[in-house]
Order: C-alpha cells, then sequence, then structure tokens
C-alpha cells in the first residue's frame, strides 16, 4: 500500500492507478457519509460516484491537512446541493410521537454504528440533515441555514424535532 | 442541555466510526467516467495541437503573402485577338483560364493558356492587372506582342498607375520609389532602355523588327535605390518561325524588382521548356514524399519506487537505450515552409543488468517484495505472461542476470519546417506535435542465457504527447530529389508508464537518413 501523500500526487498527476486506490481507501467510509446524507441506498450511490469524480477533478485544491475530513465535506456539500435541488417545500415530514423520557441516555448504550446511522436515514430529510450537520459536523446553525437556505429558527426547530425522534427510537431500540 | 449534547455525542462517535462497504459497481461507473474524461480531454489536447497547427500555418500563409506585396508571379499568354484584362472588354474576349484569388491585401490574375497567334498579321494585346486593396490602388501591366510580320510593331507596355490622391506616402514609398525600366535585348530596332521617372509614368515600349523571328523584352519595375542591371535579366533569344506565342509577363516579388518577359517562340519544345520554367517560378505548392531510416537513443529514466520494502536505499537509474526504426512521410512545401506529417515505427529494446545491494524474494506473479536497486523498476511491474522454468517460490533477485524490455512504438509526428537555400543544399529546422502509439511491450528474463521468465510491463499507456525540435541537411538531386540527414529530438512531458513507481522514455533522439521526392 502506498503513502496517501504518494497517493495524493499520482492523483493530482490524473494516474488512473491513484485514483483507484484513493476510492479503495475512502469508498466504505465516505459510503457511510453518503449513506446517513441521502434518502436511500440508490441516491447514496450516485453521491459516491459524483463524490469521487468531483474529488479527481478539484484535487489539486487540496492543499494538506486530514483528507478524508476534506474529502467528507466534498460528499456533504454534494449532498446539499442535491438537497436544495430538491426544494425543501416539497419534501414531507413525517410527524412522530415524540418522548418525554430521556431516561435512555443516562445509562450506558452501546448501539452499534449501523444501528445508529440506520436510526439517522429513518429520519425525514429535513431533520436528518440538520442533525448531521449540527451533531456531526459541527456547524452551527447560522451556517445550516445559509446552506440549507432557511432560517436560524427553522434549523432549531428541526434539529429539536430530530432529537425528539431518535430519542424515542433510541428508546424504542433499547425496549426491543 | 446535557440530554443533547448526549444524543449528538452518541450519533457523532457512531458516524465517525460508521463505514459500510461501497457498492462494487460504483468503482466501474467511476473508471468508465474518468476514462471518458480522460478521452474527451485527450481529444481535446488534440484539437489543441491540429488549431495550432492550423494558425501556425495560416499565420504563416499570411505573413508570407504581407511580407510580399507583390504579385509572386503571374503570366499571360497572347492568343489570337484576345484580350486579358481585369475588366474584359466584351468584343475582344475569348474564354480564357484566368484564375483569381483573392486576399485582403491584393487581387491576383494569372493566365496560363497556351495558345499562339496563328495569323502572322494578328496582334494581340494582353493586360494584366493587379489590384492592391490597401495600398496601391492598381498596377497595370499590358503586354502587347504582335506576330512575325515585320511591319507588325511589337510592343511592350508596362504601366504603374498609382491613384495618388488615395494612397498616403506610405503606399508612395512602398511602390511608387519604383522606377520602371524597360529593355528589350532584341537584335531588332529596339528602342534603347529607358528610364521612367515619375511615380505614375505610363511607357509603351514598341518594338519594331524588321525581320522578326523571336524577341524576348524584359522589363522589370526597378526600386530606383538599388542599382539593378538590366542587362543581367536578359534572355536569349530564340527562334520564331511561325507563330508567336507566349508572352509572358511575370512579376517578381517586389523586392526582387518586377520582371516582364515576352517571349515569342516558335516550337512547342521552346514553348514547354518556357512554360515549365514560368511554372516553377509560378507555382507556390508542392508536394513532398520521405523516406527515412534512423537510430533511436533514448535516455529513460527510472524514478525509485515509490514503494520500497525496506530501508535500502534504491537510487534513481538512467540509462541509454538504442533502437532502430523507420520512416514515412508525405508533406507540403508552402514558399520556403514545410508542414510534414507521416509515420514511424520502431522498437526500443532496454537492457539492464541485475546489480542487487540487498535482495529480498518475489513471487513473480504478484510482485510486490522483490527490489535491487534495478530490479525493482523492472519486476514490480511485470505481468508474467509464461514461465519457462518453474522456479521455487521463493527466488533471490540476485539469481538473475539480466531482463531485457522491449516496446514496440508507432510515431505520428507533425512538423512545421522552413527551408533554407543555400547553394545546393537545404537546411530545414522544424519543431513539431508527436503523436506516440505503444503498439507492444515485452519483458524477458534471463539467466545463463537460458529464458527464465517472458511478460509483459504493467501500466504502460498505449499513447503519449510530445513536442518535436529537429531538423535536416540534405543535398538537392536535381529538381525533385534530395537526399540527407535527418534528426529529431522528442521531449514527452509525461512518462508512458500509468504507474508513478517509474518514469520512463521522458525523450528521445532519433537521427539517420532520409531521402525526399518533391514535385
Amino acid at each position: 500500500m502506498k503513502s496517501i501523500d504518494k497517493i495524493l500526487k499520482a492523483c493530482k498527476k490524473n494516474k488512473a492507478w491513484a485514483q483507484a486506490e484513493l476510492f479503495e481507501l475512502y469508498s466504505d467510509k465516505m459510503f457511510g457519509t453518503c449513506l446517513y446524507y441521502s434518502d436511500n441506498k440508490s441516491d447514496a450511490e450516485d453521491l459516491l460516484q459524483d463524490g469521487f469524480l468531483h474529488i479527481f477533478s478539484n484535487i489539486e485544491k487540496f492543499k494538506g491537512g486530514n483528507v478524508e475530513a476534506w474529502m467528507r465535506k466534498v460528499f456533504i456539500n454534494l449532498a446539499l446541493m442535491e438537497y436544495r435541488k430538491k426544494k425543501l417545500e416539497t419534501l414531507t415530514i413525517e410527524e412522530e410521537d415524540v418522548y418525554s423520557d430521556n431516561s435512555i441516555f443516562e445509562g450506558d448504550i452501546q448501539q452499534n454504528a449501523d444501528e445508529l446511522m440506520k436510526l439517522i436515514s429513518e429520519l425525514p430529510t429535513r431533520y436528518r440533515i440538520v442533525f448531521n450537520l449540527y451533531a456531526i459536523e459541527g456547524y452551527k446553525h447560522r451556517e445550516i441555514a445559509e446552506m440549507l437556505e432557511i432560517t436560524e429558527g427553522t434549523s432549531k426547530s428541526n434539529l429539536s424535532r430530530a432529537r425528539d425522534i431518535l430519542q424515542k427510537k433510541l428508546h424504542k431500540l433499547d425496549d426491543i | 442541555m446535557n440530554k443533547d449534547n448526549n444524543i449528538d455525542g452518541i450519533f457523532k462517535n457512531a458516524a465517525q466510526q460508521y463505514s459500510t462497504p461501497a457498492p462494487k459497481s460504483s468503482w466501474a461507473g467511476i473508471d468508465a467516467t474518468l476514462k471518458m474524461q480522460r478521452k474527451a480531454l485527450f481529444v481535446k489536447q488534440m484539437s489543441i495541437a491540429a488549431s495550432v497547427v492550423v494558425v501556425t500555418a495560416l499565420t504563416a500563409f499570411f505573413v508570407i503573402n504581407i511580407s510580399e506585396p507583390e504579385l509572386n508571379s503571374f503570366n499571360t499568354v497572347a492568343n489570337n485577338n484576345t484580350e486579358i484584362a481585369l475588366e474584359p472588354q466584351a468584343a475582344d474576349i475569348e474564354s480564357a483560364d484566368l484564375l483569381v484569388s483573392e486576399s485582403s491585401k491584393k487581387t491576383i490574375i494569372s493566365h496560363n493558356d497556351e495558345n499562339t497567334i496563328s495569323n502572322s498579321n494578328d496582334r494581340v494585346e494582353t493586360e494584366v492587372a493587379i489590384k492592391n486593396s490597401d495600398k496601391l490602388e492598381e498596377t497595370k501591366v499590358v503586354a502587347t506582342i504582335a506576330s512575325k510580320n515585320i511591319d507588325t510593331e511589337n510592343k511592350v507596355k508596362l504601366a504603374n498607375n498609382i491613384d495618388k490622391k488615395s494612397n498616403d506616402e506610405i503606399a508612395i514609398s512602398k511602390y511608387s520609389s519604383n522606377d520602371v525600366l524597360i529593355s528589350e535585348p532584341i537584335d531588332n530596332n529596339v528602342i534603347a532602355d529607358k528610364e521612367i521617372e515619375k511615380i505614375d509614368a505610363i511607357e509603351d515600349k514598341s518594338i519594331i523588327s524588321e525581320n522578326i523571328e523571336s524577341n524576348v523584352v524584359e522589363g522589370k519595375v526597378a526600386n530606383k535605390n538599388s542599382s539593378t542591371n538590366f542587362a543581367e535579366e536578359k534572355k536569349s533569344v530564340t527562334k520564331s518561325t511561325s507563330n508567336i506565342g507566349t508572352p509572358i509577363v511575370k512579376k517578381d516579388l517586389l523586392k526582387e524588382n518586377i520582371k516582364a518577359e515576352v517571349s515569342a517562340d516558335e516550337d512547342n519544345n521552346s514553348h514547354t521548356m518556357l512554360n515549365e520554367k514560368v511554372n516553377d517560378k509560378t507555382r507556390q505548392f508542392e508536394y513532398l514524399v520521405g523516406n527515412g531510416y534512423f537510430i533511436s537513443l533514448t535516455n529513460a529514466k527510472y524514478n525509485k519506487p515509490a514503494t520500497p520494502i525496506s530501508n535500502m536505499a534504491v537510487a534513481e537509474d538512467v540509462h541509454l537505450d538504442i533502437g532502430f526504426g523507420g520512416a514515412f512521410d508525405i508533406g507540403i512545401k508552402y514558399d520556403n515552409f514545410i508542414f510534414k506529417t507521416g509515420v514511424r515505427r520502431y522498437d526500443h529494446k532496454i537492457h539492464g543488468d541485475f546489480t542487487v545491494n540487498e535482495f529480498d524474494y518475489y513471487n513473480v506473479d504478484n510482485i510486490n517484495y522483490g527490489y535491487s536497486s534495478l530490479g525493482i523498476i523492472a519486476l514490480y511491474n511485470v505481468n508474467t505472461s509464461a514461465r519457462i522454468s518453474n522456479p521455487s517460490s521463493v527466488i533471490y533477485i540476485q539469481d538473475f542476470d539480466e531482463y531485457n524490455i522491449r516496446l514496440r512504438y508507432l510515431d505520428i509526428p507533425i512538423t512545421i519546417g522552413y527551408n533554407f537555400q543555400v547553394n545546393n543544399w537545404s537546411i530545414i529546422p522544424h519543431v513539431g506535435l508527436n503523436s506516440t502509439i505503444i503498439l507492444s511491450n515485452e519483458v524477458k528474463m534471463e539467466k545463463d542465457d537460458k529464458i527464465f521468465m517472458y511478460g509483459e510491463v504493467k501500466d504502460v499507456k498505449s499513447f503519449s504527447m510530445g513536442y518535436i525540435v529537429g531538423g535536416g541537411l540534405y543535398y538537392n538531386l536535381g529538381k525533385h530529389w534530395l537526399l540527407g540527414l535527418n534528426t529529431d529530438f522528442i521531449y514527452y512531458p509525461s512518462s508512458v508508464s500509468k504507474n508513478a513507481d517509474y518514469k520512463y522514455r521522458p525523450y528521445s533522439y532519433l537521427i539517420g537518413p532520409r531521402a525526399e521526392f518533391r514535385f
């Protein structure tokens, strides 16, 4: 296995072998990201392809640092672009019961990542994206509002709703 | 708040750990798109290259035309009662082959008819006008020639009409600084040479021949600052017994003065010869076919492997390789510019001895571990196609004496050159683009003259582009043939290898004899 620096350097020269290796290295991780930013697996696959093509054609913009974080950002930006295309108002939000009991978070919860990501993927699109951006990626509400072209208040509200739904789902999961 | 942070933290941790196998079809889709992009990039690069060639050719064409404000040449042939003019006088005109080409600078009219005057008493007047739209309003050269009848007046008239009103100083300096001199080296009653001093003067020259057999009249518009000697331009007179034909009015470069020739020849042979001569002068395009053989030298440079197996120091390696090949090309010569393309076929055989500083083992089908300061380069990138012997699974690299790599190339060079003529020698420097198609590659490993393994180098491109700088020195063998030495230096901006582990053939040098036929 070649070092990531060598691979990136070769990618900048448009070397096929390096592109293949970069894909090999990060495709699983990035596919995970694609899954919890997409509505379904098919969209995630499309996003994965678009993301890597975008990365290969813009690799020279990567000036160093954490390549995984940079790639992740590329995928998120592409997901958001896709999201904006779909028009927020056309997206439906499934209202679900919200559990007020949050005791589930007080104990040690050892849910595996797959199950937790599945819960995220079940969130309504806007909630899911706001939650991902805020809780996972660490964006501020102001930034999220700009990215999604919504108000800060809406962002906060969506985040709150997402948390409530996730709490409820976690509770259910725990019950099982 | 704690609750929120807690849930955020849970999912954040999960997201950071989360990874799921990407569908295998994803890479296939990405790879296909990347290949298309590369193909598109190649087409784009080729388009740019083609555009550069076209633009260069057009630039050269226009530069030539602009720098030659005169007609390169034209000739007229008088026919019986035929008058050829820019603005024809309908009553007197018969069909004539007029070739008119226009550029932004001038209108060129030439006429190549070869008719002769059948009636000895006929009088033919030929007028050709040259229009220069930018500077010179109109220049007329009128050649009038009559039959052999001794009473007929043979007249050559050169006119240089300049519309002063419409021309500025530049125009005048460009054209009107020429004095018109007319000289008739005829052994008849020829009026002596005369100089036309006025810019817009029109001078008629008459030749009264008592016993005209033929005549040659030459005139030229000379730069008054030059000391052109017209006597040098005089032509011998040929016999004429019946017809008068082929009056030729020819204009050469302004820098070389304008020359008008009127020749009356009787027989077809002399007529043909004369026409050939005129055609030589008037032809702007020539075609060429060439064939050559050459020695190719490549200074193959290999980068040290990107993934060394141990802490062993592996140096870059550069060594000279020699090949042989042949070439065939075709081209066009326009004035002194030569546009050429063709094919070249040759092999490069790269021979290397293993010099083992340290060794490890390798698996011959999946070479990831074997290396030496040189051997890794070959081995690391080899796909085995056949094993002659069947060694044990652990083979020490030092067991091999040598390896050979042979790459087969087909080059398609496109060049533009300039022909410098020095006496019988042509010196033709050229530049261009070189497209290389790598037809195949072969790796052979040997020990004690016994072939151990055949294979091929992995990740070699099938196509590579390079730049050519070169030239030729040729001796002109007669009118059509050139024989000499051609050389090309080809620089490849990128390696023929797809693998960053080694770089092969960054540049090569070709030299060898070449013959060229021009027609």
